[in-house]
């Protein structure tokens, strides 16, 4: 018979937690596997925040960087919102996703950071702020994207912030989309991304 | 609450803030995320446990289960929860995948002595690992060059006893061919089957919870792990915990199966997508 | 795809279209644009789930937005041209970003055409059927 049981102390022997100071030495490891475990381990500390994002900034692993921004959803809190709030205009498309599905995860903690980024001079900032109002249903975000829209002059931008309200907007949104559709007659594609909008929207 | 001298009637309603408060405080315990659309389902199951408890209502109920230390109710709730809807060799174009495509895959880096481990999870009541294993025995022609350990976990103690006892009915057994059925069952009466000792021996079963990072760091250097039907439970941060969690299990260059109707593509991007003849499985790099 | 070998798109079989936004709006837009012309459209939401169905039906152009989360679009054009089955897939890119070193990272990750967004209607139809061979509207 090839099949064989492994003996008993092979699993469920749970390692003991790493100190601190080990932690904080191994997110600087030159291994990655070093750093992500460190990562993982950091959360439970007080100063865990700190010790991650002093990791983050220098992370070029993919797969490590994950790791980080997934533990700073985990301790979340403002502190954890402000170290995601700045990789929003990283170069690396990931990383600006994943910080911004970070904030979205992270909730009412990360609003005040959403509300001045999506005001934010550079439109790609824009962009990628409105996706932290995803998922935030029916709240204060969604009327701040709506406010923000009638103003707002560039239409990549309103697209994104069209195409987040059709999920999170409610029976008023439906006027500010007509309202934006009736600035620019002229563009199919504007027009689409409304009625497609629309037909999202909660009805009555 | 008024004292009415009489034994209350047992509760039928649950209210929208009992069930918010109940799925809060599953969802902090365990990662399996319930929305409106299981409603009716929650509802039934923990109305259930209310009865069974003897709870004057919900929320005594509901107190209950956030004070009981000995996490026992917090175990039985999860039980009732917890749908195990599986048979043997379901889905068999992954077992296909898996002697075809993956283990050679595998093997070819292996030293020989070195063990090939393969991790059902979760495996509710013992399907899933005894239908790898019977799957190895019959379909991987290197089967008897390899030491295979077959490990089997499930949050559900209740299953997993189920699985050491691996007793199943017809159903279960339908898609195995006769002759299969004849070489690893001991017919038992009512149409009910019992996989040999010998197999129940090989494997390995334990409770963990996935959403448990610490119980996952005992599961290490894995070459191969099923998680069908699994995720589908879970939100999104709780996904990406559990896609976390199985990449540091894995080897580098191991493999996740994941149900037909599972991508790893919106969870996490850590794996690598492979397309195999018999299916889709992702890998982690060897980087 | 080669340039002497131009097939209409009628009466031949449909040209199949692989969309990949995390815009569902968007997608749509793709979709209805596109679909009455004859073409079979296909969604995905990020590159890695673009992989996958690539992987699994072929195609005859991938249409692919940049921002995208967990992986974006020139990841996933450098990916497709170092994964053999479908390294040779044409790319159409469309983004919000518009400049120059942002297309000059485009054609090197081996994007076939770049267009900035919004892409109207027009515009849409007729790349689509140039990189895909189809008769021309």
């Amino acid at each position: 018979m090839p099949l064989v049981k492994p003996p008993a102390h092979q699993t469920g022997t749970v390692p003991p937690h790493p100190d601190r100071a080990s932690v904080i030495a191994a997110i600087d490891s030159c291994d990655p596997a070093v750093r992500r475990a460190a990562a993982w381990a950091a959360r439970v500390y007080a100063d865990g925040v700190d010790i991650i994002s002093h990791g983050l900034a220098v992370e070029k692993d993919p797969a490590v960087a994950e790791a980080m921004i997934l533990n700073l959803v985990a301790i979340g809190g403002p502190k954890a919102a402000a170290v995601l709030a700045p990789l929003l205009r990283s170069q690396d498309a990931t990383r600006r996703f994943a910080a911004a599905e970070a904030l979205r995860d992270i909730g009412p903690d990360a609003l005040p950071f959403f509300d001045v980024l999506i005001r934010d001079r550079d439109p790609q900032v824009r962009i990628m702020a409105a996706e932290v109002a995803r998922g935030q249903l029916g709240g204060a975000a969604a009327q701040t994207l709506e406010r923000l829209l009638s103003d707002e002059e560039h239409i990549n931008v309103a697209c994104a912030f069209i195409d987040v309200l059709a999920e999170i907007g409610s029976v008023e949104t439906a006027d500010v989309l007509r309202g934006y559709a009736a600035r620019l007659p002229g563009s199919a594609y504007v027009r689409f991304t409304v009625d497609a909008a629309l037909a999202r929207l909660p009805k009555e | 609450m008024p004292v009415t001298g009489t034994r209350q009637a047992v509760p039928t309603v649950v209210t929208d803030d009992e069930f918010r408060k109940f799925c809060d405080f599953i969802y902090r315990r365990t990662g399996m995320s319930y929305g409106q659309a299981k409603r009716y389902f929650i509802d039934h199951r923990l109305l259930e446990r209310v009865a069974q408890t003897e709870s004057s209502s919900v929320q005594s109920y509901l107190a209950l289960l956030r004070f009981d230390t000995t996490g026992r109710e917090l175990e039985t709730i999860v039980n009732a929860l917890t749908v195990n809807e599986t048979y043997f060799w379901r889905e068999e174009h992954q077992f296909a995948c898996l002697t075809r495509s993956i283990l050679p895959d595998i093997v070819r880096r292996k030293r020989r002595g070195e063990r090939v481990r393969v991790w059902s999870l979760p495996c509710s009541t013992g399907e899933e690992p005894y239908s790898i294993a019977v799957w190895l025995l019959e379909h991987w022609p290197d089967v008897d060059h390899w030491d295979i350990e077959i490990l089997a976990s499930d949050i559900d103690t209740r299953v997993l006893a189920a699985a050491r006892e691996g007793v199943y009915d017809a159903r279960s057994v339908q898609r195995l061919p006769k002759q299969v059925l004849g070489r690893y069952f001991q017919s038992l009466p009512d149409d009910r089957w019992r996989i040999l000792d010998t197999l129940r021996g090989s494997i390995e079963f334990t409770r963990v919870n996935v959403a448990d990072r610490n119980e996952m760091a005992a599961f290490r250097d894995i070459d191969v792990i099923f998680c069908r039907n699994m995720l589908i439970y879970f939100d999104d941060v709780s996904r990406r915990e559990a896609a976390e969690s199985m990449f540091a299990c894995l080897r580098p260059g191991g493999y996740v199966c994941l149900g037909h109707s599972e991508s790893m593509s919106r969870i996490s991007s850590l794996f690598d997508v492979r397309r195999y003849e018999d299916a889709i499985v992702y890998q982690r790099p060897f980087t | 795809m080669t340039e002497d070998n131009v097939t209409p798109l009628r009466p031949g079989p449909a040209k199949r279209l692989l969309v990949i936004d995390d815009a569902a709006l968007i997608r749509a837009y793709y979709r209805q644009t596109l679909e009455p012309m004859g073409f079979v459209v296909e969604e995905a939401f990020n590159g890695l789930e673009a992989l996958e169905k690539a992987l699994m039906a072929p195609f005859d152009l991938a249409i692919v937005d940049v921002n995208m989360p967990k992986m974006d679009g020139l990841s996933f054009v450098r990916k497709l041209r170092t994964t053999e089955e479908i390294a040779c897939l044409p790319v159409l890119m469309t983004s919000t970003r518009d400049r120059d070193s942002d297309i000059a990272a485009a054609r090197a990750a081996g994007v076939n055409l770049y267009l900035v967004k919004p892409v109207g209607e027009d515009d849409l139809r007729l790349f689509t059927s140039i990189m895909t061979g189809a008769e021309i509207p």
